[in-house]
This record gives structure tokens, sequence and C-alpha cells, in this order.
């Protein structure tokens, strides 16, 4: 969907650049000798190929050139090149430099966790083709255990999955291992100090993040599955797949808190907060007394749709313990970060996640929801509802369900949606590349209409939902 | 025009000597044998504040004492200063604004539609101390002050007069009588601080009064806290002692603008020893020995100054040095004695207390790495809120310190930042540690030459290069531009005071210094305070958060850079 993609890529901030060459998986796993090096898988009658594998005509499961689109595609296999950038330096000099702080060796290991797991495991996998940053057994897993039985016809994901590998399918499974360095974690804490330091913040959506990979732009990008056969099998995947990466993020983020809390060297950490309540221009006040005055919010990016799978009780306690006061005791919220953690469920909705559910899904809590990142989060829900009701319409167009007409009235609603969201993302983005200034903070009333902009596009979201329904 | 009432206590006064004379004389030896006592509690004895304008309302009224005076400061105070309005700007120019700050309306504190005494009930207990804590700055009403009738709830003087004589000159209960003597220019400053006399004459002194309210003192209960700015009070914007006392506008003479008055030196015209006045005084408790009588003005009021220093000083650059270890002095002195309480774990002192820091290091805009470059450079690493970088921008120009406080001060800098907000006791100890070396380098300054050579020197130090380059934030920014300004005039030997008349020539030096630092015809600074009766801090807010917001430090870098090629 090339509109829906320009107009995600109007939100570009700087975070998702960057924070999309770092994705990968723990270290720990890298570092054992569980790796046998994408060589192995490379190899051109394996996933090495340079055109896909055709069977009767078509290409149908694996395509077997999965590397080549990766090394053509793939923002990750660039992670490694950050790290000999200019501004990788620049950044790991300013966190080494400080009085007392870090050596910079500490500092590059604890870049690596992310953007050079592979490099961190080159001294035990000397074959590995390539040799730095992010690799097919970063996220697949180490494939001494279950490389001599992938490729075999019977094999089943359980008992791969019980010889090493990952099961990347399981939604849930790829939003823990994407948010494992996207949102991060106890080893991967982008703290203020980094982000001051110059590293982009992690603003992460898990569907939002498969669209940039899958898309087809101008320079036939694409990602190096083929996830057409899910697509058509299951309903409304995109909200599942929005579901996964909204319960991944906010079990990353809240284990994060824990690890930022129970360290508690630099408590309070800055990164944990809205980064507008401090960082904006001073200005006469409006008379709006939000929270409380002068003091900084909670960041609720990864935490906006997710209240619903966690206990309300143990999340509300965590909220006002974040609300009340700035420099909370950090024990205190260690333990009520991790209440939340462990209450959170697979689910965001009492039924299977649909377009449906989730236009009922009302964003929280309350008085963040005026947040820029609450309206984002809204933006990219909006974003996915649109996708998933136009796949669907797409189900039902290829089934021979739809009519001319109800294409073409389909097709202008999806279209005027698709402008509207188009604005609202250009509302939200950063206003130019100096000024790192989303427009909708630099304007008066500005977050008020964004708000409204947003309910008027949940209501003709509301009337596609309502057209496409009688016609399945 | 007649005024009675000045007369009548004229009058009671001449005959209350007369009469002091009258027993001295009938009985010798009485008042010496007995031994004066101090009053109990002398810097509380607040006097009407009609008895100061009763004179000093009118040159004429002092005419006795024109060739020290010369101009009628309680007229300029009323009719162009701000301060006296500081109260009323609460109670109705700024209503919505101050109701808005305290969370509730200003009313409820009070006992009385009038605003004239605070509410006792108990119930209210904590609006009634957040309120009295407003007036610690905007009105007369120091944290010590007791009312005569010993009612904590009335203050001293009228809310409405706002800041007005005694806030400043201090409780003047004991010498306002005292002080319309000629001999008052002969009586020790410790004597006359004693009776609660604040020396205003001392640069010290009067900077440091200043800067309790413009920087803020947590002993003295002055405090803006974050809360507060965000709710809008107007950021204190980076006091510079000598820019704000110069457009205050100034109701005194500077010594340098005075003529040779009586009592000045030993070479000036004698004036008496005050004995008559003294005896009068000694029978209300109130003693001035005769050690305290110095033999003129210079020794008696800058017994510290070399020679004829206090008069012969370039008035701006002793001004701006001193103010560049006042402000830090005062600040450091806030920022330890606030820590000292958190760290105690006093909760009405929570930490961390935002406006402790650095305002800009967090209100900036986000950039990307490329625009680092024009970032506030702020001291210690990056993501950690630092101390006030303006507090610092004037130290340099106090060439007599010691590096033991370079040293001391880059500790409570570090203090501030090996953390996130920095450890409280650990600021309070390098803040201790601190206050007395600035407390002695004030003192040092406060007593240094000021000649044309240190004019020079000063202005080559604020635009040495590391200096200059130093410079990122506006606060600092503005520090240095009000500095460099008032070191050329000094340079320039332009008259200080307020309103003092300028040849042909002082003008055009006047005009093209203040316009040094002028962008397209802008004062893009605001070096120009709203300072006036008929300005406001709060119309002017915005264009004050827009200039702090648009600060180019290119652009001021390069405008240093100009003032070191002249």
């Amino acid at each position: 969907m090339p509109q829906t993609y320009t107009a995600w890529k109007s939100i570009s901030f700087v975070a998702l650049w960057f924070a999309a060459l770092a994705g990968s998986l723990s270290v720990v796993a890298a570092s054992e000798t569980k790796f046998v090096g994408s060589q192995t898988c490379n190899s051109v009658s394996c996933h090495g190929r340079t055109e896909p594998r055709r069977v009767s005509g078509g290409v149908n499961g694996a395509s077997l050139q999965e590397f080549a689109l990766y090394e053509r595609h793939d923002p990750h296999v660039k992670a490694a090149k950050t790290l000999a950038s200019p501004e990788f330096q620049a950044i790991i000099g300013k966190l080494s430099e400080r009085p007392a702080g870090p050596t910079r060796a500490t500092v590059y290991h604890q870049c690596a966790q992310c953007h050079d797991p592979e490099g961190m495991a080159a001294e035990a996998v000397p074959s590995s083709a390539v040799s730095h940053g992010i690799s097919c057994e970063t996220c697949h897993g180490g494939g001494k255990g279950w490389l001599a039985q992938h490729y075999e016809r019977d094999v089943s994901r359980s008992s791969l999955v019980a010889l090493g590998m990952r099961d990347t399918k399981d939604l849930h499974v790829r939003g823990d291992l994407c948010a494992s360095c996207h949102v991060g974690g106890a080893l991967k804490n982008v703290n203020h100090d980094m982000l001051a330091a110059g590293h982009p913040p992690l603003r992460f959506e898990l569907a939002a993040y498969h669209r940039k990979l899958t898309s087809h732009d101008e320079d036939g990008k694409r990602s190096h599955w083929n996830d057409a056969r899910e697509r058509i099998g299951t309903k409304d995947l995109e909200v599942k797949l929005w579901e996964a990466g909204q319960i991944a993020s906010a079990k990353a983020a809240l284990a994060l808190l824990e690890s930022r809390a129970h360290a508690g060297a630099s408590w309070p950490e800055f990164a944990e907060y809205d980064c507008f309540s401090c960082h904006q221009r001073l200005r006469p006040s409006d008379g709006n007394r939000r929270a409380v005055a002068g003091l900084p919010q909670w960041g609720q990016w990864n935490l906006v749709f997710a209240g619903p799978a966690a206990d309300s009780k143990v999340l509300n306690t965590l909220r006002d313990e974040m609300r009340q006061s700035f420099a909370s005791q950090p024990h205190v919220v260690k333990v009520a970060a991790s209440n939340v953690r462990k209450s959170l469920g697979t689910s965001l909705f009492l039924e299977d996640a649909t377009s449906s559910q989730l236009l009922k899904l009302p964003a929280e809590p309350s008085e963040a929801s005026k947040s820029w990142e609450a309206l984002c989060q809204r933006y990219l829900a909006q974003r996915v509802l649109e996708k998933s009701i136009g796949d669907e319409f797409r189900k039902l167009e290829l089934a021979g369900r739809i009519s001319t007409s109800d294409r073409v009235s389909f097709n202008k609603q999806r279209g005027e949606i698709d402008h509207d969201l188009a604005a609202v993302g250009l509302q939200l983005s950063f206003a130019d590349n100096k000024r790192e200034w989303p427009r909708v903070l630099a304007i008066p009333q500005g977050i008020e209409q964004v708000e409204s902009d947003l309910t008027a596009t949940a209501g003709k979201l509301r009337m596609l939902q309502a057209f496409l329904e009688p016609r399945r | 025009m007649t005024h009675p009432g000045r007369n009548i206590t004229r009058w009671l006064f001449a005959a209350a000597m007369a009469a002091g004379l009258l027993v001295d004389c009938q009985f010798p030896g009485f008042v010496a044998a007995q031994e004066p006592v101090q009053p109990a509690k002398p810097p509380l004895d607040y006097t009407n504040t009609d008895n100061c304008i009763l004179c000093h309302s009118d040159t004429a009224k002092m005419k006795d004492h024109a060739d020290f005076i010369g101009i009628a400061p309680a007229d300029l105070w009323s009719k162009l200063d701000k301060h006296g309005q500081s109260f009323l700007l609460l109670k109705d120019k700024s209503r919505e604004l101050t109701n808005r700050i305290l969370g509730f309306d200003l009313r409820e504190a009070f006992a009385d539609d009038e605003f004239a005494s605070l509410s006792e009930d108990a119930k209210l207990a904590d609006k009634v101390q957040t309120v009295q804590s407003c007036f610690r700055c905007h009105a007369t009403w120091p944290k010590d002050a007791e009312h005569p009738t010993g009612k904590l709830t009335e203050p001293v003087e009228p809310l409405s007069r706002g800041v007005s004589c005694q806030a400043c000159h201090g409780p003047a209960g004991s010498w306002s009588e005292a002080h319309s003597g000629k001999w008052w220019r002969r009586v020790s400053h410790e004597a006359k601080s004693k009776l609660g006399f604040l020396n205003v004459r001392d640069g010290v002194v009067r900077t440091k009064l200043c800067a309790s309210c413009h920087v803020g003192s947590v002993a003295e209960g002055k405090f803006v806290k974050h809360q507060w700015y965000a709710a809008g009070h107007p950021p204190l914007p980076g006091f510079e002692y000598s820019a704000f006392a110069a457009q205050m506008p100034a109701h005194w003479k500077p010594l340098a603008d005075k003529g040779d008055f009586a009592g000045r030196t030993a070479a000036s015209p004698v004036v008496p020893d005050g004995k008559a006045e003294r005896i009068v005084l000694r029978r209300r408790n109130i003693d001035i020995a005769d050690a305290d009588i110095k033999a003129h003005y210079r020794e008696a009021n800058f017994p510290a100054a070399k020679d004829d220093a206090p008069f012969a000083n370039r008035p701006r650059t002793q001004e701006v040095t001193l103010s560049g270890v006042v402000v830090l002095k005062t600040y450091a002195g806030l920022a330890g004695d606030y820590a000292e309480e958190a760290a105690k774990g006093n909760k009405q002192f929570a930490w961390p207390e935002f406006a402790l820091y650095d305002c800009v290091a967090c209100h900036h805009e986000l950039r990307r790495q490329d625009g680092l470059a024009s970032r506030p450079k702020l001291s210690g690493p990056p993501g950690r809120p630092p101390m006030p970088r303006w507090t610092r921008a004037l130290l340099g120009l106090s060439t007599e310190r010691k590096p033991q406080i370079d040293d001391d001060l880059r500790a409570l800098e570090l203090a501030f930042t090996q953390r996130p907000f920095g450890d409280p006791q650990q600021i309070a100890a390098a803040a201790l540690k601190l206050a007395p070396q600035l407390e002695g380098l004030c003192q040092e300054v406060g007593a240094a030459k000021f000649d044309e050579d240190r004019a020079a020197k000063s202005l080559a130090i604020l635009l040495s290069s590391s200096a200059t380059a130093d410079v990122r934030d506006y606060a600092s920014a503005r520090q240095v531009a009000w500095a460099v300004q008032g070191l050329r005039q000094d340079q320039e030997g332009i008259p200080y005071g307020f309103g003092a008349s300028l040849d042909p020539e002082q003008q055009q030096s006047q005009d093209r210094i203040a316009a040094f630092f002028r962008r397209d015809n802008r004062d893009e600074l605001l070096l120009t305070l709203p300072a006036r009766q008929e300005n406001s801090v709060a119309e002017d807010l915005p264009k004050f958060l827009r200039a702090m917001g648009d600060f180019d430090p290119e652009w001021f870098a390069e405008r240093l850079k100009a003032a070191k090629g002249k």
C-alpha cells in the first residue's frame, strides 16, 4: 500500500530510522556456540538464491532468496555500519568522557547488544558471512540444533522450537523479539544519558515497523518473508500484529523500568518521561493545568493501549506512583512495575482481535491522552484499522463478492481516510530536520485540533467498517 | 508648600534633644553612669513609612543635605519605580495569574476585603503561609519581622506600599530620627547596622540585598519554586546588579556623581560629632559610642577601602565585578540551603526542585545531532541538568579570587551532575565549602580599586576567546552583554546617575554602546528591562520567552568578536 507507506513515512522521527537499524536479539544467545554463521544459510541452494523459487509457476512458501532480499532491502543489514559512523563516534565519545563515567569499551559493549550481536559472536563463528551487525541467527536463533532438520518436509514448528529455533511466525514471539531491542530491556537501556548524547529515542509500533519492511515502494523494496498466506488465512492479521506489538512493547517497557529502578544509580530516569514535558520552549502559561504544574508526565508510549491486558488495579498503582511525584522511591516503582508486568495477559480484547474490536478500544489513561505520544499511538492504531479493513475488503473482492459500484464507493471512502490521516501524520511529525519539534506542539491548540481530527477519522473508519461488515 | 506634620515631628525632635541636653547639663554623669542597654531586637523595629516620605519626597525639605542627597528619593520611588507596586500587582493588575500560581484566590488567605491582614483561621494556615512567602519579595514583610502589636498575621507595613523604604534600608524605628543629622555621616557602619540600618552605600551590602529577591534566598524565605514558574510566574531574568540598578530608575546619587559634601574626607568641611543627638538616643537605650564616630564619611563607611576608592571607582566596573561574585554566592547559598533541608528529609523541600537547575538544560527544543553545536553549552555531561550556567558568567572578572574557589565551584557543579539532579547531601556540602570563600571574595572586591586600568582589563577578560566560546545560552549572554556595556560606559566616562545629563559627545558614545548588541535595530537580548511603572513584566513575557528561545549563540559570538576588535 504505497499511499500508506508514504503517509507513515511522514512521521519520520529519526527514531524510526535509527531504531529500525537496531533490531535483534539478546547477545547471550549469540555468544553461545550454537551459531553456525549466515554463510551456512545463504548458499545458493538454500536461502541465497537471486531469483525466487517457483513451484508450478508461482511463488509459494519460502522463496529461498531470503538472504539476498535481506541484504538488498532490510535496514537491519546496516546495523554494523551504524557503529562505524561519525554519529556513533560522537555518541560514544560523549558517553565515555564524563568524569567517573563508563569506559569506551563498556559503552561499546552496551551498544553492541543491539547493533552488533553478530560481531560479539564473531570470535566463535569465524565463518559468518556477516561478521558484524545483525544476521539470520540473531533473530531465528542459533542454528546448530535445528539446521539439519528445518528444511525437512514433515518437521513441525514445535519440534524446531525445541531444537532452538525461534518461532517467529508466532506474533507474540515475534513481538517480544523485536521489542527486545526496539523498546529495550535490562541490558539494552537507551537511557537519557544516551539520548542526550545523540541516540534517537525508541518509539516502536510493531505493525507500522512491519509495513516499513514489507511495503513495496519505487525501489521494489520488500521483506525477506512473504506473509500473504497468513494474511489471507487470518481475519484482521494487521490488528493481531498490532495487538501483539502493544503487549510486547508494554512488557518490555515495564521490564526496562524495573531494571532502571532496580539499578537506582541514575534514578530518576528521564527517559521514562514524556520528552515534551520538559523539552519545550518556555511560553506564557495557557492556564490549563493538565497534571501537576511543573512536573513531567510519565511517558505513555508503550502503555497507551496496553491497559486492558494488565490488571487495572496494579496498573493504576504504578501510574499513581509515576505521576504523583517525579522522584518516586525506586524500590517502590520496581515492585509496582513488576506487578503490572506479571499481570499482563496476551490479549487486549475479550474476543479475537479484530478491527471492530479495535474500533471500540479507548486510548487511555485520560490525562495523558492529550500528549503527543498518545496522539501518535492513536494515529498508528487508525493506520492499522485502515490497512486491516482494506485487507479484508480485498479478500472479499478476490472472492468475487464485491460489486464494481461497491468497490468504487469503498475506495473513495478509504482514500479520504488516508488523506485525512496523512494530514494528521504531518501534524504529528517533526517540522524539519534541524528543529525536531512536532508541528502539533508548535501551534496553539494544536493538540486539541489533532484530537478532534482523530475523532473525525475514527468516525469515518467506523463507517468503512460498517460498509464492509454486511458484505462478509 | 507647608507640611504641618513634618514640622511637628521636627519640632518634637528638637524639643526632645533640648530636653536631653538639659538633663545632661543638670545631672552630669547621670546618663553615662547608666550602662546603656541595646534595644531588644533593633532589626525588627519598623516605623511608619510616612516618616520617611515626610522628608524624602522633596529636596527642599532636605536642603541641609543638598550637598549629599540632592534629589528626592521618595518622589522618584512613588512616581517612577515599580517596587512600590509589587503587592498591587498581585492583588489587582495580575490577580488572575496570582491565583493561578497560588492555586486559590488570594483573598482566601486574608481576614478582610481590604487585604490589610492575613487570616488567623487555622484551617487556612497552609494558604496563609504560602501567601506570606510571596510577600517576602512582593511587599515589606521580612521573615523575622513581627508586627508591633505582636500579631504575626499583620504586616509591619501596609501591603499596598509594596517593597517600601525599610524593606531595603532596614527597620528604621531606631534610626529614623538619628539619620537626619549630618553627624550620621560619621557613624561607623557597624554601629549603624546594630540599629538595623543597612549600609546600602556599600556595594556588597546593596548587591546582596537585591540578589536576595532577584536570585532568591531560602534562608530568607524568598524562593520561587518550579511549580510556580510552571503556573506562570515570570522567570527571574538573570539578575545583573549594574544593569538592574542603572535602569531601576535609581533614587540615589552614586558616590561618583556626588560633589565634595561635608564630612566626605579629611579634606572636606567638617561635620559635628552628634554628641547631643547621641545623648537623646541613649535615653532610648540606643547607644552610639564615641569610638563609633569616625573622622569622616569615608572612614566610617568604607574603612577597608583603599584611599579615595569609593569616590574615584569606576562605578559600573566595580558593580559588574561584584555582581558576578554576589550572584554566584547567593545562588550557591540558595541551592546549598535547599539541598541541606532536602537531605534532612524536610517535606517542605521536595527533591529534586527543578527551579535550582539551569532552565535551558531542559527547556530547549529537541535537535538532531548536527544541531548540537547551537545547543546551549552547559557544564557537565549531556543529559544531566546542571546548576545554572549564567550564575557564574561574570565570575572571571574578580581577578582577586584564588584558584581554590574555581576548584570548589567545579566540585559543586559536579555534585549537581554525578547523578541526575545530583545528591542533595553532596550539593549542600560543596555549597557550604564554597560560601565563606565567596564571602571573602565579596569583601575583597568591595574594597578593591576599580580604575581605568581595571575597566580595560575586565573588558579584555570578557572578550577573551575562551570566555566568549563559553557563552552559549541566553541568560549568560545577557550577563556578558550588560557587563560589556557597563565597562564601555565607564571607559567613556559617561555619568552614572539616573537622569544624569550627558554632553553631546557622551550621548553619542552612549548611543553607540547601546546599539552594539542590537540586531537589525532590534533589542535582540532584551537588555532594556521593563523597569518603569508603565512597563509590565507579564505583558513582556511572550517577548522575553521568545528572545530566550530564539537566542542565536553564533550571532552573539560574532558581536563579541567585533567588540574585541574595537
